[in-house]
């Protein structure tokens, strides 16, 4: 077993997880409940990821974090390579997965409840905290783990940005690619069974969580 | 102590026509009454602050909730701040929170929430479905909750939008007797909104008829029926069944 990349590859996951639920919840709010020009335009940008190659969205982050670009030339903050940059290049593949999520989930809970919020004094922000994101919970955590199954899962664009070094950001999905053309096949055979086991088990959660609860989470009626 | 007075007055355009209501009430229960798509929810919204007017004021006392000025700068007080209660069609419970957590809901600051929202609940005579969730709760029980949830605010006001439309007529007279007896004591504004001719005799101490978007004719409801004033509000009345 590659037990420096399977930290890097937590590592790597839970900063582009925490990164995740920050900005794909904040994107699902506003997408999910407010309308502006532009937003058929903004979030195709946000679900381009789906659907761009690999190494294409590779690509772009190298331009937006290497030589030349504002992050190094203004801030003088060098992550190429580092594992910084596969966080950033996973947070990026899973978000159109937790925007999805979270957005739908949002939109699914009734304007009429959070009405009833503001006649009963509440400001904005507290109608989404005590309200919406209670209801819109179920959702919202579905869209969490697939985005972080995702993010575990990244490769291409993490090679692009991050590069293969061992130790320094091999993570575990670049180790197998290492180990199966070096041959050494029951080192990645374990490094298969550990991220299966991991995509298996997150998908078994999310189907659980689409499940309808046993306490009924519509409008009462 | 003398309750306020509450004065609305305003326009606003909607898509099929313009809405224009003018009405002052004091402690009572006013009816509104008139078809589906009269403007009845629309107005209670624009009392709530739901929706904004175009033009207008809508005062209770002398607190201005609405006030439109000349330069298309209007004054709107924001909903949570005009402590009106409302209590909506489909009861719009918190399905997430038990009845008494929905009452409590508009106490969380202050101290001792739980045992206000008990006592009203109580009041509501519910004390022993205090810890149901909403969908636990027959239609009428709900109704009760989403009142006593109105309550806690201690608001001077209260919106009610087809209340109990969807109850059975033993249920709705019980909560009838109640909100009577509730105005009473609270001395309330009541506004009620309805489309069904038997709820606006049973409660209504004034009957507002309203007909796409206006205000056709406002009286105690007796008066009404025996003088309508046109033939739209014959139309209105006659339509639905006493």
């Amino acid at each position: 077993m590659n037990w420096s990349a399977l930290q890097l590859s937590l590592q790597v996951t839970a900063v582009a997880t925490t990164a995740l639920f920050v900005v794909g919840l904040a994107l699902g709010v506003l997408l999910g409940r407010y309308k502006f020009r532009g937003q058929i335009i903004f979030e195709t940008v946000i679900f381009l990821p789906l659907v761009l190659p690999p190494s294409v969205l590779g690509y772009f982050l190298l331009l937006a974090l290497g030589r030349g670009s504002p992050v190094v030339e203004w801030f003088h903050v060098q992550i190429v390579f580092t594992w910084p940059a596969a966080a950033i290049a996973s947070a990026i593949v899973g978000l159109p997965l937790m925007v999805q999520a979270s957005r739908a989930a949002v939109a699914s809970v009734d304007p009429v409840l959070e009405n009833a919020a503001r006649t009963l004094g509440s400001s904005e922000l507290e109608i989404l905290w005590r309200v919406t994101l209670p209801l819109a919970r179920r959702g919202v955590v579905a869209g969490l783990i697939l985005g972080s199954a995702r993010a575990l899962g990244e490769f291409g664009a993490t090679l692009m940005v991050a590069g293969n070094i061992p130790g320094r950001t091999q993570t575990l999905p670049l180790a197998v690619y290492d180990a199966v053309q070096a041959r050494r096949y029951d080192e990645a055979n374990v490094m298969l069974l550990v991220l299966t086991s991991l995509a298996f088990a997150g998908l078994l959660c999310v189907r659980r969580l689409e499940q309808p609860s046993r306490r009924r989470v519509d409008a009462g009626r | 102590m003398e309750a306020p007075s509450l004065k609305i007055d305003f326009e606003k355009r909607l898509a099929a026509f313009s809405l224009r209501v003018r009405l002052e009430l004091c402690a009572e229960i006013l009816v509104l009454f008139g078809p589906s798509g009269a403007g009845k929810t629309q107005t209670l919204n624009a009392v709530a602050g739901l929706t904004t007017p175009d033009a207008g004021e809508i005062l209770l006392g002398d607190t201005p909730f609405f006030r439109s000025g000349n330069n298309g700068h209007a004054f709107n007080l924001p909903p949570r701040k005009r402590r009106v209660g409302y209590v909506f069609q489909q009861y719009a419970l918190f399905p997430h929170l038990t009845a008494l957590e929905n009452v409590a809901y508009a106490l969380w600051r202050q101290p001792g929430a739980r045992e206000q929202a008990r006592a009203l609940l109580e009041r509501m005579h519910l004390a022993q479905l205090s810890n149901r969730y909403p969908h636990e709760l027959s239609g009428g029980q709900q109704q009760r909750v989403a009142i006593a949830r109105a309550l806690a605010m201690k608001p001077r006001v209260l919106l009610m939008d087809e209340p109990f439309s969807a109850l059975d007529s033993p249920t709705r007279q019980r909560l009838h007797q109640d909100l009577v007896k509730l105005q009473q004591e609270e001395r309330l504004i009541v506004v009620y909104v309805t489309h069904n001719l038997a709820d606006a005799f049973a409660v209504g101490h004034r009957l507002a008829i309203m007909r796409e978007g206006r205000i056709e004719q406002v009286g105690v409801p007796e008066d009404v029926r025996r003088n309508p004033a046109n033939p739209l509000v014959l139309a209105a009345l006659g339509i639905t069944e006493v």
